[in-house]
């Protein structure tokens, strides 16, 4: 393997990116300890943050005397007003003397200002510069006491949040309208709201040499599986990037095959679907900063999984999801089926329409795969233009793509109508799934396979899915086949594939997931009416 | 790098998969749904194409219809064989034929009284074919009249004729679809002879070309179905009229549907029988071979322009006996006819003996175009009469008397 071309020309191109950065890192290390003298800590504060202009400090004076010089420092915008006025009302008004005086367990005046004085927030007494700086410009204000080579920081994040809505990329009508919002707390919220045992654990990260991330691993203790959980903070840990921006971020570094169209790692904006796939047993990932949080340990047949599905009956459930199977060939192979059938195997259309197909096709200058991929790139394209469009010529847009390639290309006699049909169908299975990650994957493979079938027709799409089928046995999601339960094929999982069972049926969890506790229910009432038969007795 | 290679290779090999294959744009493919052949004075075949332009035949609004040309137009071809006369046609076609589609295959008069398995061979050998046509035979014109006529409510001639034969012989029960394999599994078994459904124009052939003939209510040349053609060795041995196709039809059982006229005392009723089915019993008594033909089924009173008391269970017995009658008298008509008049075994009589009793079979079937004129056949007709359709008594008896 290392010794092919291919690793050869681009093994800088890989490698070059470890051996940077780490000058910082070595800074980083060597504890400054904090000195006596405020004007000393401040000036070493503003020098470390290059005079930051929303770094903000006050000096004020408290104790009987007013003797006491403390300097609050804090960034503003990070910290909430009104906890910070109420602090240092705290500490200017509401001071009671004795609470300066340390007692025997307190060391000093700042262990025992903070344990008597301080009435908000998580206060932590902090002696090196570089703690105090991440907690300033985490949110906290810093009091540092004249004198005293110690600072508390007390944790009053306030910063500008958006409030919880309804989730833009997976709507549905019957279930919770709440949805992830960009605030990791309030993320976490959500989730424990829905969970409330106390076996429902965060573990707590920091990602990201500079942005110094926050990522929560969620995970409820006796369900999950301890190997994924392990193997998550493994990945986790040996993450080494400057930046973490987006959950995006960690699912390429984690994710356990790069090279592949499908996703092997589920994310949503829904809490009640997070804390449906923690309760199977799996792990989730929350970074901070972003809507979406990640749940790994994802099957294929999860992104055919909406959440709706368990919040309607057990009936209707099951067809919508063999509509959304239905809907995934249609999705990858219309197009290709079309082409395949109109350029090699015409016999197989019944006479009439074939007459009609070819009735259409009367001076259509291309062959059908030129027509096929014209008119899917045309899609693509309105497709992009409409995610990135500024929503004000939103109507211009649609008015564009739907006389423009609709109407006049057929009319022009670029496009059969067949092909418009063809095209249109493809496009709306394709929104059919609830997780736009398979809905992209499909799309790739989509142009793929119409390539198959201009050179080899049926054949070729044969070929493209024997391929496909291929490559879907080999990935693995954290250790597990990406195909359960179908691959290696698991009859009690059954139950959450093509059908949804009602409730009472699902009496236990996916088997590879959890692995151990996997009984969700013991007895479960499959009600009937009351044998009684309309007795007066009532 | 290796895998790619792998891949590469496996890739590579769906070339050698391909098979018949070929790749051809569906509007560049000269679509033929009619095929008739018949035979020239010098001994070649004559070989016309329906081939169909799609636009005149779809509907309007996907641009079709515009009246420029006629929904099909036929192309005329000589080859000393088939093959060689299609592919001649290259040179007055814009496409090569494309033959998935054909819907019926004409043969001609001319073709039937030489002998059709010539043609045969490559109708069932060339991979194009889809086989699922029907096989007619053309009366008192060519093939190729018959496929020049225009045809009204269905644009396509090939198509009215596959349709009418499919409903007719649902219907009315005096055509047979005959497909190329059942053809061929006649012409080559020892106890059967095939037979084929007949058609013919009615009117004036050369009327029939234009599209005056379909720009108007009453056309002056039309298709028919007209009784059938019946083989013997391959060779048209003669022509059953409709009496006699309908006996033929209820002697192999391919009767669902038809009606029945009878007359009793002058007056008629119409009986539709619906499910009618036929027993063959070959014998073989002292190894002299015999046949019986049960025939059994039900029947609905269809038409009544008399006085019938349908309320008497006399009258219905007497309507089924004579129901009965009329078809023991098809089936005997059609019986002289292909025993003594066209010497051929049209019924499969022969395969029915050959299945019942091979070793006995084997003894006489070298002689059997001999033994078949004079073979003993029984026929026993019983049909019940079940329903009487909305009304049970004709409205006729409650009449003012004149």
């Amino acid at each position: 393997m290392k010794n092919n071309l291919f690793y050869r020309t681009f093994k800088n191109f890989f490698r070059t990116k470890s051996n940077k950065d780490n000058s910082s890192k070595g800074k980083a290390n060597e504890k400054d300890r904090l000195k006596p003298s405020i004007e000393d800590n401040l000036s070493y504060i503003k020098s470390a943050l290059g005079n930051s202009a929303d770094l903000s400090y006050r000096i004020i004076q408290i104790g009987p005397d007013n003797d006491i010089n403390i300097c609050v420092v804090f960034t503003e915008g990070l910290v909430d007003i009104s906890s910070l006025q109420d602090l240092i009302d705290s500490l200017i008004n509401k001071l009671n003397p004795n609470d300066l005086q340390p007692t025997g367990k307190e060391k000093n005046l700042v262990s025992a200002l903070r344990q008597k004085a301080i009435t908000v927030g998580n206060a932590e007494e902090v002696v090196d510069f570089d703690t105090l700086i991440t907690n300033i410009l985490s949110g906290h204000a810093a009091l540092i006491v004249e004198n005293h080579p110690y600072a508390i920081t007390v944790s009053i994040p306030g910063h500008e949040r958006r409030s919880v809505e309804e989730p833009q990329s997976a709507t549905l009508i019957k279930g919770p309208r709440d949805g992830f919002t960009e605030t990791l707390e309030t993320n976490t919220a959500l989730l424990r709201r829905r969970i409330r045992s106390a076996n429902f654990w965060y573990e707590s990260k920091e990602i990201g040499r500079v942005t110094k991330t926050k990522v929560m691993i969620a995970y409820i203790k006796g369900i999950v599986n301890e190997e994924v959980l392990q193997e998550v903070h493994k990945r986790l840990d040996a993450i080494d990037i400057d930046a973490i921006l987006e959950t995006g971020y960690i699912e390429e570094l984690i994710q356990d095959e790069t090279f592949s169209p499908f996703p092997t790692i589920f994310s949503t904006e829904r809490p009640d679907a997070v804390a449906g796939k923690l309760i199977e047993g799996r792990v989730a990932i929350l970074v901070d900063g972003s809507p979406f949080v990640m749940v790994v340990l994802s099957l294929m047949v999860e992104f055919f999984q909406a959440s709706e599905d368990y919040y309607q009956r057990a009936d209707i459930a099951t067809l919508l999801r063999c509509l959304r199977f239905f809907c995934f060939f249609i999705a990858l192979l219309a197009p290709s089926l079309y082409i395949a059938v109109l350029t090699y195997h015409q016999e197989m259309l019944p006479t009439q329409l074939l007459i009609s197909l070819a009735a259409q096709r009367e001076g259509v200058p291309f062959p059908a795969f030129l027509e096929a991929l014209m008119m899917e790139v045309a899609f693509e394209i309105l497709r992009e233009a409409g995610v990135r469009m500024p929503r004000a010529v939103g109507q211009a847009m649609s008015i564009v793509g739907a006389l423009v390639l609709g109407q006049a290309a057929v009319q022009a006699g670029i496009v059969s109508p067949a092909m418009v049909i063809v095209v249109s169908i493809t496009a709306i299975a394709n929104f059919c799934f609830p997780a736009i990650n398979l809905a992209t994957s499909v799309r790739i493979i989509r142009f793929a396979m119409m390539s198959l079938s201009a050179v080899f027709g049926l054949i070729g799409i044969m070929f493209g899915i024997i391929l496909l089928c291929i490559h879907l046995c080999t990935l693995r999601s954290f250790g597990i086949p990406y195909t359960t339960p179908a691959a290696p094929f698991i009859l009690q999982d059954q139950k959450d594939v093509f059908f949804r069972v009602p409730m009472w049926a699902m009496f236990s969890r996916p088997r590879l997931i959890s692995q151990k506790n996997t009984i969700r229910e013991q007895s479960s009432p499959t009600p009937k009416p009351t044998s009684q038969k309309g007795s007066s007795e009532v | 790098m290796k895998n790619c290679i792998h891949f590469f290779m496996l890739f590579l090999l769906i070339l050698l998969l391909s098979g018949c294959w070929n790749r051809r744009e569906v509007n560049d493919l000269a679509i033929a749904v009619a095929l008739g052949i018949d035979k020239n004075k010098d001994e070649t075949y004559s070989v016309s194409v329906q081939i169909l332009s799609p636009g005149e035949v779809a509907s309007p609004q996907t641009g079709g219809g515009v009246g420029y040309e006629t929904p099909v137009t036929t192309y005329t071809g000589n080859g000393r064989i088939i093959f060689e006369a299609l592919r001649k046609l290259t040179q007055q076609l814009p496409n090569k034929i494309y033959l998935a589609h054909i819907r019926m295959i004409v043969i001609g008069e001319s073709v039937a009284k030489e002998g059709i398995y010539k043609p045969l061979d490559f109708l069932s050998r060339d991979p194009e074919m889809r086989t699922d046509f029907y096989i007619i035979v053309s009366k008192g014109n060519s093939a190729k009249e018959i496929l020049n006529v225009l045809t009204s409510h269905e644009k396509i001639p090939a198509n009215k004729l596959f349709d009418s034969l499919e409903s007719s012989s649902e219907a009315w029960a005096a055509t047979g679809k005959v497909k190329l394999n059942d053809l061929i599994d006649d012409l080559i078994s020892e106890g059967t002879q095939p037979i084929l459904t007949a058609v013919k124009i009615v009117g004036d052939a050369d009327a029939g070309k234009n599209t005056d003939n379909v720009l108007t209510t009453d056309p002056k040349a039309s298709l028919s179905y007209d009784g059938m053609a019946a083989f013997s060795n391959n060779k048209l041995a003669g022509w059953l009229n409709t009496a006699e196709s309908k006996g033929l039809n209820y002697i192999k059982g391919k009767v669902k549907n038809t009606i029945i006229v009878i007359e009793v005392n002058k007056e008629m009723a119409g009986i539709e029988l619906v499910d009618a089915k036929t027993e063959i019993i070959p014998h073989f008594r002292n190894g002299e071979p015999s046949i019986d033909v049960k025939i059994t089924g039900e029947a609905n009173i269809a038409d009544s322009n008399s006085q019938f008391d349908f309320m008497n269970e006399q009258v219905l017995l007497e309507l089924e006996q004579k129901t009965s009658d009329d078809i023991k008298g098809k089936v005997s008509q059609a019986l002289d006819k292909a025993q003594h008049d066209l010497k051929a075994d049209v019924f499969g009589f022969g395969e029915q003996l050959h299945k019942a009793d091979p070793k006995n079979w084997d003894k006489i079937k070298a002689n059997w175009t001999d033994i078949f004129p004079n073979l003993p056949v029984n026929t026993t007709v019983n049909i019940k009469i079940r329903r009487a359709g909305t009304i049970t008594d004709p409205f006729h008896n409650d009449l003012p008397k004149e």
